[in-house]
C-alpha cells in the first residue's frame, strides 16, 4: 500500500502524462464543439440562397419567398437581379441555383453541382408547377364550379402522411460519433501511463529501472503495484473528462450510465497494457518512437473510428472489417455508439468481447515479455 | 555546412515519426481515393438508398413507388438485417406502407406510413419525404373535389401533372478527380503542420541551449551564417516535403498531373509550408522543454484543422468558428483549395481572389517571421 501510494504522488508530479491523457482529450473536445457545434443547432435545415432573374417571374417570387423550414428558419433567400448578375453569383457561390421564368411560364433553373440544396430548389420548382397543373385540372374538370380559394385553401392544409420512428434507443445526433471516438482515443492515451511505468522498471530502458532492479522489492510486484496507480489515476481522468463532456459540452450517453463506465473501465486497462506491450516489445527504440506509437495508435484509430469524418467507420466496417479487431479505438467508440443508439445490448457486447480480447493479448504479451529478465551487463 | 549538417542528424533521428505521418496519411488518402471521373452535365436528383417495405398492393401504391424512382435507389434488405443495413449506411431509411393503407386513406383515415432513419440523415431524406406527401397530397385533392374519380383516374392524372418539371442545367462539368484532390490538399495541411512543427521546433530549442549558443559564439562560425544554415535547412524541409506530397498527389491523381490547377494546389501549399515554418519557429523560440513539444505540435496541428475546415466542411463550421479561423493560415489555404477545385478557366478575373489568399498566407509566414525576430532579439538581451 505504501509503494502504491508514493507511486501515485509519482505519476501525479508528471505533469506530460497529465497533459496527454486528461487536458489533451479535453482541449480537442473543446475544439469539436466549436467546429461541430454548428451541427446540432442548425439540424442541417439551412437557408438556400438563389437567384431569381427579374421579368417573368410572377408568383414564383411569393411563393419562394414565403417558404418556412420552420418558424425561424426560411427556406430561401431571395436575389432578384438580371441574368448576367445572377450567373456571376452562381459562378461565385454567392447562390446554389438562378431561376428564370419564360413567358409561357416554363421555368428554368441552372446549377453549378447536383448536390442536395440544388436537389430541394428542384424539387421545390417542380412542386410548383405540379400544383399549378393540378388546379387547372381541377378547375377544368369541375368546368370552372369549384372556387380557386376553396382549392388554394386546401393545398394550404397539405397533410403529413409520415410518420418518423426514432432508429433506436435515442434520438439522433449527428455529433455523437465524433466525440465517441475522442473518448477511445483518450483511453488508448492510457498507453502512455503504461509505457511510463514499464520504462521505469525496465533497467535496459531507464536509470530508475536499473535501481529497482538491484532492490529489495520483487519486480513483478512492482509491476503490479505501479499498473495499479497508472490504471486509477487514468481512470479518474476519464471519469473527469466523461463528466467534463456531460455537463460541460451537453454530451449525451443514452439511459445507461453504468455500462459506460464499465466500457470506459475496460478500455483504460487495454489502454495501460497496450502502451506496456509495445514498450517491452520496442525495447530497442527510443522513448519518443514510444510514445509516437501510442500517438499515431490515437490518433489514427479514432480517425478509423470516426473521429475526423464520421462516415468512415462505417465504410471501414463494411469494407475493410479487420481494421476494427486491431483498432483498439474501435470497439471503445463503437461499444458507446451501440449502446446510445440500440435498446439490444447484443452489439455492446460484441464490443466488450473484441476489447477484452485485445487487453488478454496485450497482458499475456506482456507477462511472456516481462519476466525472467537479466542483464549481464548494460 | 556543420550546421546545416545537425540539422540533416535532427531529421534523421526524427525520421520514424515523419515517416509514420506521411505513411498515415497516405493510407488515408488511399481510404478516400475512388469513384473518380466527370459528371454528367444533366442535372439529376440526388438519389438516396432506401428500402421500402409494402404490405399493402393498389394502384395507388404502385404509382407511388413508380413515382420514387427518381428521389431513391430502392435497395432489397431481409428484415432481420434492416437495422444492420441502417446502421452501416447501406440503406439511409426503411419505408413502411402498412396494410389496408389504401382503404384508410380513402375513407379519409388516419394511417400513416413509416418512417425509420439513420441519425444523421434528416436533412437528406427531406426530398423523399416531401415527394411521397406531395404525391398523396395531390391524391387527396382529386379525391376531395372529383368523388366521382375512380383511383385508376386519379393514379392517371396523377402521372400526367408530375411530368410537369422545372428544366435544370447545370453551368459547369464538375471533375470528381479534382473533388477528391482537394480534400487529398486539405489534409495535407495537417500534415505539414504536424511534421514542420515537430521538426523545427527540436532544431530551435536545441540551438537555443546557452551552451551550444556560447559554444558557437566562440568558434569561427558567424552568427549570421549559422543563420543562414539554419534557414536553408528550413526551406529545403518545407519544400523536400511539399515536393514528396506533390509526387504522391500525381500517383494518387494522374489526370490532374501538372495541370494548372495542380500547380495553382503545390502554388498554395508552399504558401502554407512558408506561413507554418514562421508559425513553428516563433513556437521553437516560447517553448522550453523538448518534452512539451509534441503536446503543442499536436494540439496546434489539430486545433487549426478542426477550426478552418480541414477535416469538417468549411459551410458547416459556425460563424463564430469561422471569425477565429480568419485569423489562421489553413482557413485560407482550405478555401484556395476548394476554388481551385472549381476553376474553370484560369484568368486574372478568375484566380485574383486565389493569390489574394496565398498572399495572405505569404503575410501570415511575414508577421510571424518579425515576432520570431523581436523575441530572439529579445532572449538574446536577456541572455547577454
Amino acid at each position: 500500500m505504501h509503494l502504491y501510494k508514493t507511486r501515485l504522488k509519482c505519476l501525479l508530479r508528471n505533469k506530460m502524462l497529465v497533459f496527454w491523457t486528461m487536458i489533451f482529450p479535453i482541449v480537442l473536445a473543446l475544439f469539436f464543439r466549436m467546429a461541430f457545434g454548428n451541427l446540432k443547432e442548425t439540424g442541417f435545415l439551412t437557408t438556400i440562397p438563389i437567384a431569381i432573374v427579374e421579368g417573368n417571374e410572377n408568383d414564383l417570387f411569393t411563393v419562394m419567398d414565403q417558404a418556412l423550414w420552420n418558424e425561424e428558419t426560411p427556406m430561401f433567400l431571395i436575389t432578384k437581379t438580371d441574368e448576367t448578375s445572377a450567373t456571376l453569383l452562381l459562378h461565385d457561390r454567392t447562390v446554389s441555383g438562378v431561376i428564370i421564368v419564360s413567358p409561357t411560364n416554363s421555368i428554368t433553373v441552372q446549377f453549378q453541382e447536383a448536390g442536395l440544396n440544388e436537389t430541394i430548389i428542384k424539387s421545390f420548382l417542380d412542386q410548383y408547377l405540379q400544383t399549378t397543373s393540378l388546379i387547372t385540372t381541377l378547375m377544368v374538370e369541375s368546368h370552372g364550379t369549384l372556387p380557386l380559394n376553396l382549392l388554394l385553401e386546401q393545398l394550404s392544409i397539405q397533410e403529413n402522411n409520415i410518420e418518423p420512428i426514432g432508429f433506436g434507443a435515442e434520438n439522433p445526433d449527428p455529433m455523437l460519433s465524433y466525440f465517441y471516438a475522442l473518448i477511445g482515443m483518450a483511453l488508448v492515451y492510457g498507453g502512455f501511463w503504461g509505457s511510463n511505468e514499464l520504462i521505469d522498471l525496465q533497467a535496459n530502458l531507464s536509470a530508475k529501472g536499473m535501481r529497482v532492479s538491484i532492490g529489495p522489492t520483487k519486480r513483478l510486484k512492482l509491476l503490479l503495484t505501479n499498473l495499479s496507480a497508472a490504471y486509477t489515476i487514468h481512470l479518474l481522468e476519464i471519469l473527469l473528462f466523461l463528466a467534463f463532456l456531460v455537463f460541460g459540452l451537453g454530451i449525451s450517453f443514452g439511459s445507461r450510465p453504468l455500462l459506460v463506465i464499465l466500457l470506459c473501465a475496460v478500455g483504460s486497462f487495454t489502454g495501460i497494457s497496450f502502451g506496456a506491450f509495445t514498450t517491452l516489445l520496442l525495447k530497442r527504440a527510443s522513448e519518443g518512437t514510444k510514445v509516437a506509437v501510442t500517438t499515431i495508435t490515437g490518433v489514427f484509430g479514432g480517425f478509423l473510428s470516426g473521429m475526423m469524418y464520421a462516415n468512415i467507420k462505417f465504410w471501414i466496417m463494411t469494407n475493410i472489417p479487420i481494421l476494427t479487431y486491431i483498432n483498439p479505438v474501435s470497439p471503445i467508440a463503437d461499444g458507446l455508439f451501440s449502446l446510445y443508439y440500440f435498446e439490444s445490448l447484443d452489439r455492446f457486447f460484441f464490443n466488450m468481447t473484441i476489447l477484452l480480447s485485445m487487453l488478454v493479448i496485450f497482458i499475456g504479451g506482456m507477462g511472456l515479455l516481462f519476466r525472467r529478465d537479466n542483464y549481464e551487463s548494460i | 555546412m556543420k550546421v546545416f549538417n545537425l540539422y540533416g542528424k535532427i531529421i534523421k533521428r526524427n525520421i520514424i515519426s515523419v515517416v509514420a505521418y506521411i505513411v498515415a496519411f497516405i493510407v488515408i488518402t488511399l481510404l478516400f481515393v475512388g469513384n473518380q471521373g466527370s459528371s454528367s452535365p444533366n442535372f439529376q436528383n440526388q438519389q438516396i438508398p432506401i428500402t421500402l417495405v409494402n404490405h399493402d398492393e393498389s394502384v395507388l401504391i404502385d404509382g407511388l413507388i413508380e413515382y420514387l424512382n427518381q428521389y431513391v435507389i430502392y435497395r432489397d434488405v431481409e428484415d432481420n438485417d434492416l437495422l444492420d443495413a441502417l446502421y452501416y449506411r447501406e440503406i439511409y431509411a426503411v419505408i413502411t406502407i402498412p396494410h389496408g393503407f389504401t382503404t384508410d386513406w380513402q375513407q379519409e383515415g388516419n394511417i400513416q406510413i413509416t418512417r425509420e432513419a439513420i441519425p444523421d440523415a434528416e436533412y437528406i431524406l427531406i426530398n423523399v419525404e416531401s415527394a411521397i406527401n406531395r404525391y398523396l397530397n395531390m391524391a387527396t385533392m382529386y379525391q376531395t373535389n372529383l368523388p366521382d374519380w375512380t383511383l385508376d383516374d386519379i393514379v392517371n392524372q396523377i402521372t400526367i401533372d408530375l411530368t410537369q418539371e422545372a428544366i435544370a442545367n447545370r453551368t459547369i462539368v464538375t471533375d470528381n478527380v479534382l473533388e477528391n484532390a482537394t480534400y487529398y490538399f486539405n489534409y495535407l495541411s495537417y500534415v505539414l503542420f504536424a511534421i514542420i512543427l515537430s521538426i523545427v521546433g527540436i532544431v530551435s530549442l536545441r540551438l537555443k541551449k546557452l551552451d551550444i549558443k556560447r559554444r558557437m559564439l566562440l568558434s569561427p562560425y558567424s552568427q549570421r551564417r549559422t543563420n543562414l544554415e539554419v534557414m536553408l535547412g528550413h526551406g529545403i524541409l518545407a519544400i523536400g516535403l511539399v515536393i514528396i506530397m506533390g509526387f504522391l498527389s500525381i500517383l494518387f491523381y494522374p489526370s490532374i498531373a501538372f495541370s494548372r490547377q495542380w500547380i495553382l494546389f503545390i502554388a498554395n501549399c508552399l504558401c502554407l509550408s512558408f506561413a507554418i515554418l514562421s508559425i513553428s519557429y516563433t513556437i521553437g523560440l516560447l517553448v522550453k522543454g523538448e518534452s512539451a513539444l509534441p503536446a503543442i505540435a499536436n494540439v496546434v496541428s489539430l486545433g487549426t484543422s478542426f477550426l478552418t475546415g480541414v477535416f469538417v466542411p468549411q459551410f458547416l463550421l459556425g460563424d463564430g468558428v469561422l471569425a477565429i479561423a480568419h485569423g489562421l493560415p489553413n482557413y485560407y489555404f482550405v478555401s484556395n483549395n476548394l476554388r481551385i477545385s472549381q476553376l474553370q478557366s484560369i484568368t486574372w478575373e478568375t484566380t485574383k481572389s486565389i493569390i489574394l489568399y496565398m498572399g495572405i498566407q505569404l503575410l501570415f509566414g511575414c508577421v510571424f517571421m518579425v515576432m520570431a525576430l523581436f523575441i530572439s532579439r529579445a532572449k538574446n538581451r536577456e541572455e547577454a
